[in-house]
């Protein structure tokens, strides 16, 4: 093959490799647009019987003070709930239940008072941008993920 | 010193298992301990990819880059985990081949700028899309997957390129230093 001919060959698969990944870029998009979830899994809800306290978005709760621990191998960050819940004027509560899209989960966790310690946070999901609640009392089975409300009672 | 056409060349010489095993190491490491406060998927991807094509360049062979990504993917297993389990391996292999495709089909220039940056998007590219495989043969579904799943493929894409990019960086400095070792591990005469 002469060196025309490789330069022609090497910019063909230059040219094949730069539309395969406009093709992966906008084939996920296109996923994410029919398969994705809602908007509401971006925020955050705190209620108190059926009135809405606060709404807090990812952004949001980003910019609140962190918790850190590790579990299983992973490394979970994010505001704690407690001091999300009295930032929106929940802190006096009984029972929490927090509640997620249910995806890949039940979408449901109901907490005691004594249960939602300092350490239990909503942990963001970096590819996602949503959040999950964490903790280090909390298994992986019971986490949920996507969490959309906060419910004090 | 007489350049040796190592692609040639089946077997790895023990000096390059020692290299690649310790940047497949360096691979492991960094994804455990440099968590860049970016908050953005796919970051890792700048340092892992640059260390990846490092790697695949100075080690000029067949699956070279295939045995990086294995090994570095082995370690993850141990020390980083994921939500593909014990089989987060599979993401750590995949651009590890693609790199490998990438030297094949580029004929050995992977220390063009060029070439690497877009080796680099495509191995990044490559890992995202085996966890997401990976992650539907765990049963996890589809639906939640979706999930910011554009945004991740755009910042997979981006932060493979300039790992690919920050690689030939890496590689020119390291030429410039003219450490016998390395120039020889270049020119295959180790």
């Amino acid at each position: 093959m002469t060196e025309h001919e490789q330069g022609i060959r090497r910019r063909t698969i230059a040219i094949i490799a730069v539309a395969a990944l406009l093709v992966l870029v906008g084939g996920a998009w296109l996923v994410e647009a029919n398969l994705g979830a809602p908007r509401e899994a971006s925020r955050v809800r705190v209620t108190r019987g059926g009135r809405e306290l606060a709404t807090y978005t990812v952004d949001e709760l980003r910019a609140m003070e962190t918790v850190r621990f590790r579990q299983l191998g992973e490394t979970q960050e994010g505001p704690s709930v407690r001091a999300v819940l009295e930032r929106a004027g929940a802190g006096d509560f009984d029972r929490l239940t927090v509640i997620g899209l249910g995806v890949r989960d039940t979408g449901v966790l109901v907490l005691d008072r004594d249960r939602v310690t300092e350490d239990i946070v909503l942990d963001f999901a970096e590819t996602r941008g949503t959040v999950k609640i964490a903790g280090p009392s909390i298994t992986r089975d019971q986490r949920v993920r996507d969490v959309t409300e906060l419910r004090v009672e | 010193m007489a350049a040796v056409d190592t692609t040639r060349r089946r077997a790895f010489t023990t000096y390059e298992l020692v290299v690649l095993a310790l940047l497949a190491a360096l691979i492991a490491v960094s994804k455990a301990v440099l968590n860049l406060p970016l908050h953005v998927p796919g970051h890792s991807g700048a340092i892992w990819m640059a260390i990846l094509l490092v790697g695949r360049a100075l080690v000029r062979r067949p699956w070279a880059g295939t045995l990086l990504g294995l090994v570095s993917g082995i370690l993850a297993v141990l020390i980083v985990g994921g939500r593909e389990g014990l089989l987060v391996w599979v993401k750590y292999l995949a651009p590890g081949m693609m790199m490998d495709l990438g030297g094949l089909l580029s004929g050995e220039r992977l220390d063009n700028p060029w070439v690497a940056t877009l080796v680099g998007a495509l191995s990044n590219a490559a890992k995202l899309t085996a966890s997401l495989i990976v992650s539907l043969m765990l049963g996890i579904p589809a639906g939640y997957l979706a999930v910011g799943l554009g945004i991740a493929a755009t910042t997979h894409v981006v932060f493979g390129a300039l790992g690919g990019w920050l690689g030939t960086l890496v590689l020119r400095i390291l030429r410039r230093l003219r450490v016998p070792a390395i120039e020889a591990l270049i020119s295959g005469g180790r």
